[in-house]
């Protein structure tokens, strides 16, 4: 009578309702949240780096009324990919635009990633630890490759990579 | 109103472990208690209520009629329209004048449920005079010893049919809840935090709009639940800037559990 269910098929019925809800509320797909908080991945170190630019503005920082949000999916934001040495500065191998993605969440630490307009003001930073130890034994690899996720800002002219042992620069392109 | 078990008389069950508080307890509707009974109680088939009942008049040559109600205590099940005058009306004649005539005298009804039902203490259906008992099963004894004894009326204490509602659609969220953790916890505590408000806002719109809705409990949340998942799915979609298939998922969420507080709501099926 007026679709009622037996008490028992009511459970087992709310059981898969409640696993469709679970499903549709979970946190969507992270594939795109590649950072330095993952696992780093040991590389060939002979891959080319881009051309660094010759005259670099003195970074300042300038605080933004509206940050770029983490955990949200935004659409169009760049793909870096960079390499950090034990010994010597990093270096930005590769920098891709992406139709969406998540911005890098990571611990703060010692090195960081920024985003320059052409007056040096820093629009965007994102700090992170730089780490050449392989898990906890005591050997260390020669680089380690990091992945990060960074918002495509307007203004944004620059992208400055810094380690304690060093910078690298990437110019982002103007028809971007 | 399918018609309850009219055969040999059923044996009275025991108390539910939740007593009803965050679950239908549906047992089989029917009548309860010996054969040779003088007088009828009438009840719902909430397992809660009859055991209370059952207890109560086992040295008293009286039956006891549970109605089928979705195993909802009788003044829930009245607010939720599963028990209507008409059909309460129907049934009792039906009773009285097929099947316990001439045994049975007199109707005993709980206080609450004539006044939920809009009857009257003493007004007599098919000759059968009416008599309201308390809601205190206690003093049952004193009642059926004295067919003129009247019920003192404490309307303070009767709570409106919205207000019933929604007391027993938080209870059985809190029951909802507790089966639907384990499941939702399966893919984190956004899950579980984002679906346990969702069925709240379910049983809450599903309550508040029960009567100005059609059709039966699962239809009204359908309903309701529908336009609630538009007007949360737009919002969400223009304040939080979420993208448009997230939007899609949590209004298909809201709506699904929505229209799921609404079935259950009805309360549950015993055969």
């Amino acid at each position: 009578m007026r679709g009622r269910l037996h008490l028992s098929t009511q459970i087992a019925v709310g059981i898969f309702v409640a696993l469709i809800l679970g499903h549709l509320y979970q946190e969507p797909s992270q594939e795109m949240m590649i950072g330095p908080s993952a696992t780093p991945t040991m590389t060939n170190s002979s891959m080319l780096a881009p051309s660094l630019p010759s005259a670099m503005p003195t970074p300042s920082i300038e605080e933004t009324s509206a940050p770029p949000r983490p955990f949200e999916t935004l659409p169009g934001v760049w793909m870096a990919r960079v390499i950090a040495y034990p010994d010597s500065a990093p270096e930005i191998i590769k920098v891709t635009k992406l139709l969406s993605g998540r911005l890098t969440v990571s611990k703060p630490g010692d090195s960081y990633v920024r985003m320059l307009d052409e007056g040096g003001i820093v629009l965007y930073e994102l700090t992170f630890q730089t780490s050449f130890s392989l898990f906890d034994v005591p050997a260390s690899v020669d680089d380690v490759t990091y992945f990060f996720i960074i918002p495509d800002l307007e203004n944004a002219d620059w992208l400055q990579v810094v380690t304690p042992q060093g910078d690298a620069t990437y110019e982002f392109p103007l028809d971007e | 109103m399918n018609d309850p078990h009219f055969g040999e008389p059923l044996l009275f069950p025991h108390p539910g472990l939740f007593g009803g508080l965050l679950w239908a307890e549906p047992v089989e509707p029917g009548l309860y208690g010996e054969s040779t009974i003088e007088g009828l109680l009438m009840t719902t088939n909430n397992r809660s209520s009859l055991a209370r009942w059952g207890n109560a008049i086992a040295e008293h040559p009286v039956g006891i009629l549970a109605m089928e109600a979705g195993g909802l205590p009788p003044k829930t099940a009245v607010a939720f329209d599963l028990v209507t005058d008409q059909e309460a009306r129907r049934l009792l004649k039906t009773l009285l004048t097929s099947i316990l005539r001439p045994r049975a005298t007199r109707v005993l009804i709980p206080q609450g449920l004539i006044e939920a039902l809009g009857w009257q203490d003493q007004s007599p259906i098919e000759d059968f005079p009416i008599q309201a008992i308390p809601d205190d099963f206690t003093r049952l004894g004193e009642y059926i010893s004295d067919p003129e004894l009247e019920v003192t009326t404490n309307a303070a204490s009767t709570k409106p049919a919205i207000v019933l509602r929604l007391l027993s659609g938080l209870g059985l969220w809190l029951g909802q809840v507790l089966v639907f953790a384990i499941p939702l916890l399966v893919f984190g505590w956004r899950s579980l935090v984002l679906g346990a408000g969702s069925l709240l806002a379910g049983v809450i719109v599903v309550v508040l709009f029960w009567q100005m809705l059609p059709g039966a409990g699962w239809l009204k949340g359908l309903i309701v639940g529908g336009v609630l998942a538009i007007i949360i799915g737009v919002g969400s979609s223009l304040v939080t800037n979420a993208g448009w298939s997230e939007s899609l998922r949590y209004s298909l969420a809201l709506w699904i559990a929505t229209a799921w507080m609404g079935m259950v709501l009805t309360g549950a099926r015993k055969n």
